[in-house]
């Protein structure tokens, strides 16, 4: 029995130890205590397919955009102007395709351009003036939500922009983009694949090829990089312009499946975004995270948000559970990623 | 020995361990605890109303915390306490959010759904998608003529167009010539439609009007400076027009930080606009009665789910007939200083 028994002992340190050498399996372990935490205090409620779709489409626009920002945060920058740039997109798309009338397939491709030019310029000026991202970004907050109602108002004379289903194109882009599995309420949207695409192929970059190793070093310690011949200026650079593909992505997604844009809105997400990719535990100094993580702390942010009606509580006190409940998952991430010896650690 | 030992041992080798599994033990077991109990009802104060099994979702546009919406929130909850059903009231001012509050509320098995439409085209499939499932779904306060098209039975509210001219008509007949009018929430269609009417107002009695976006009831600090920054680079507004009771008092205050010499107007009330008004400091406010919007569809969700024979009410027969018209108007009603001092007695306490 005890040989059994210390057999099995050593079978769990061998089993723990592969296991925790992931940087995500504290936001995993904290995503799955959530939701039976959730199951139980909701009587089951919460493993009803209605519900799965239900947190899943809360959780996708936080999760594509998560697995961008924690990218760039593993980089060691920051971007506070990822929400208001959803805006931008959908503001973008809405004018080209309703007052313009052009074909919504060209306003998408002319939007993302847009956006990818936005997201250089914030590159471009975080690497060229050395400022914090935070400060270069904030400037581009502010330009972006001015200029998301102004531009708006200017073309169409409102703030809200309709009728996007009447664009030509509108079928097809909206078969690819907001396309639902299933029937209400068990209806799963296809972004919630393109979620997991983007998750797959972002993380098999960071973790397979010389690109992640090369983003590790930036956000590690840019002067040591620099010094082993990273091009650490062309992979921020870059960083930013792939949180800006994703704001884009997220933008037209929305776009077309409300058939409407609001151009004011956005204003404040980023921090969620930052949240989803710390709760997964990236590291707020650069240089240490992973991809999957983002996604289960986007995850987490829809069961809880998704878990609180279900239990029944008062949503007068949403935020405030929200905030127990982000800190607690943090905290138990904490403490699972303290005992896991990291690969890309201090 | 031995092996009890060597078995002590390797659990203090695992005490880490062991200890979280007991802290998650126990953290599950609080969930057990506070899970959901079957929902005590608080029967109906009104001996005579039959209790029926009925749940009642609101899902607003407006933030938690909104004043205008927390109104509407005291009228819901007194129908809720009124007739025994369950309520759920929430809202959130992000269209996304509102969109997922819905289909929560679908997905949860909900009998009724009352829903406020700022961005109709947003919440179209959420709303059809209610319908489908069987929700018996009532619109409030905005998105009247969208909502009977996706299948809404019932709005219940004022009908902005026709508010915003009669408010533009009272500017224009007080003497302004130059009016503002402050939007709090950029893109919702209703006040657009209020300031539009207004200023059309303003025009065919020969005057003009700007509109002026404001950030909302999110940051007063930055909408009463983003009124003031207008009024003082353009100092021939004469007339403000608000479209919320609280912008209304930081339009005041910006007014009178910046010394401009306008007329006040807005659109819903407050106890402070009641005694600006009666100060002659407010020129009238627009009232839609956002109780009534909480309360009234809660009354109709109840007595459309009751046999006919066991309605005993005879307000609630009235009720019946008043909203099969598909719409029941809560507004618009004018305060002004001719009937402010008996506003609060007719409209009795909440």
């Amino acid at each position: 029995m005890v040989d059994r028994a210390i057999a099995l002992s050593q079978l769990w340190q061998r089993w723990t130890n592969r296991v925790m050498q992931r940087p995500e399996v504290g936001s995993v372990a904290a995503a799955s205590l959530l939701f039976i935490f959730f199951s139980i205090a909701s009587r089951g409620a919460m493993v009803e397919g209605s519900t799965l779709a239900r947190i899943f489409d809360t959780a996708w626009p936080y999760g594509i955009m998560a697995v961008a920002v924690g990218l760039l945060m593993i980089g060691g920058e920051y971007d506070l102007s990822a929400g208001v740039m959803v805006a931008t997109a959908g503001t973008a798309i809405g004018i080209m395709a309703v007052e313009w009338g052009l074909n919504l397939w060209l306003a998408a491709l002319l939007s993302l351009f847009i956006c990818l030019a936005l997201g250089a310029w914030n590159g471009m000026m975080v690497v060229r003036t050395g400022l914090p991202s935070f400060v270069i970004t904030l400037g581009t907050f502010f330009g972006l939500r001015g200029a998301n109602v102004a531009l708006s108002k200017h073309f169409t004379g409102d703030a809200l922009i309709e009728n996007l289903d009447e664009a030509a194109g509108f079928d097809s882009l909206h078969a690819v983009l907001a396309t639902a599995f299933g029937t209400p309420p068990e209806d799963f949207r296809v972004s919630v694949l393109w979620w997991a695409g983007f998750t797959i192929i972002i993380s098999w970059v960071l973790w397979r090829t010389k690109i992640g190793n090369w983003i590790f070093a930036a956000g590690g310690d840019p002067a040591a990089a620099r010094a082993n011949g990273v091009p650490v200026s062309a992979i921020k650079i870059s960083l930013f312009m792939l949180t800006a593909t994703a704001a884009w992505f997220v933008g037209i997604s929305n776009a077309v499946r409300y058939t409407s844009v609001q151009a004011g809105q956005g204003v404040g997400d980023e921090f969620f975004f930052i949240i989803a990719a710390v709760v997964g535990g990236c590291r707020m100094a650069g240089g240490y995270g992973s991809i999957v993580g983002p996604s289960i702390g986007a995850l987490i942010w829809g069961i809880a948000f998704i878990g609180i009606p279900q239990a029944g509580w008062n949503s007068d006190w949403r935020w405030a559970f929200l905030g127990v409940l982000l800190l607690v998952a943090t905290l138990i991430n904490h403490y699972v990623g303290q005992r896991a010896p990291s690969e890309h650690g201090d | 020995m031995t092996n009890a030992t060597a078995l002590a041992r390797i659990l203090i080798g695992h005490w880490r361990g062991l200890l979280l599994a007991a802290l998650i033990g126990l953290v599950m077991f609080a969930a057990y605890l506070c899970r959901v109990d079957e929902v005590v009802r608080t029967q109906g104060q009104t001996a005579s109303l039959p209790q029926i099994d009925l749940r009642i979702a609101m899902i607003t546009h407006g933030g938690i915390g909104d004043p205008f919406w927390d109104q509407v929130a005291a009228g819901a909850q007194s129908a809720e306490r009124e007739f025994g059903i369950e309520l759920r009231f929430d809202g959130d001012g992000n269209i996304n959010t509102q969109v997922r509050l819905v289909d929560n509320v679908v997905a949860q098995g909900y009998d009724v759904l009352i829903v406020s439409l700022a961005d109709p085209d947003a919440m179209e499939n959420s709303v059809r998608g209610a319908i489908e499932a069987g929700l018996l779904v009532l619109t409030i306060n905005s998105g009247e003529e969208r909502g009977r098209e996706f299948g809404a039975i019932t709005h219940f509210g004022q009908p902005d167009k026709v508010a915003g001219l009669a408010a533009g008509e009272r500017m224009a007949a007080a003497g302004v010539n130059r009016m503002l009018c402050v939007v709090h929430e950029a893109g919702n269609v209703g006040l657009g439609h209020r300031c539009d009417e207004a200023g059309l107002s303003m025009e065919l009695s020969g005057g003009s009007y700007q509109t002026l976006f404001v950030t909302g009831t999110a940051n007063i600090r930055e909408t009463t400076n983003e009124i003031g920054a207008v009024l003082l680079a353009n100092p021939a507004i004469d007339g403000v027009l608000t479209l919320n009771a609280e912008i209304a008092e930081l339009a005041q205050r910006a007014i009178g930080e910046v010394a401009a010499d306008a007329l006040l107007a807005t659109f819903d009330i407050s106890s402070d606009v009641l005694e600006a008004i009666e100060r002659g400091e407010m020129l009238f406010a627009v009232d839609q009665q956002a109780y009534l919007q909480g309360f009234l569809p809660i009354a109709f969700a109840y007595f459309a789910h009751v046999e006919p024979e066991l309605e005993t009410s005879v307000v609630l027969r009235a009720l019946r007939r008043w909203s099969a018209s598909g719409r029941l108007l809560t507004g618009p009603g004018f305060v002004d200083a001719s009937n402010v001092r008996r506003y609060p007695e007719i409209r009795g306490p909440e």
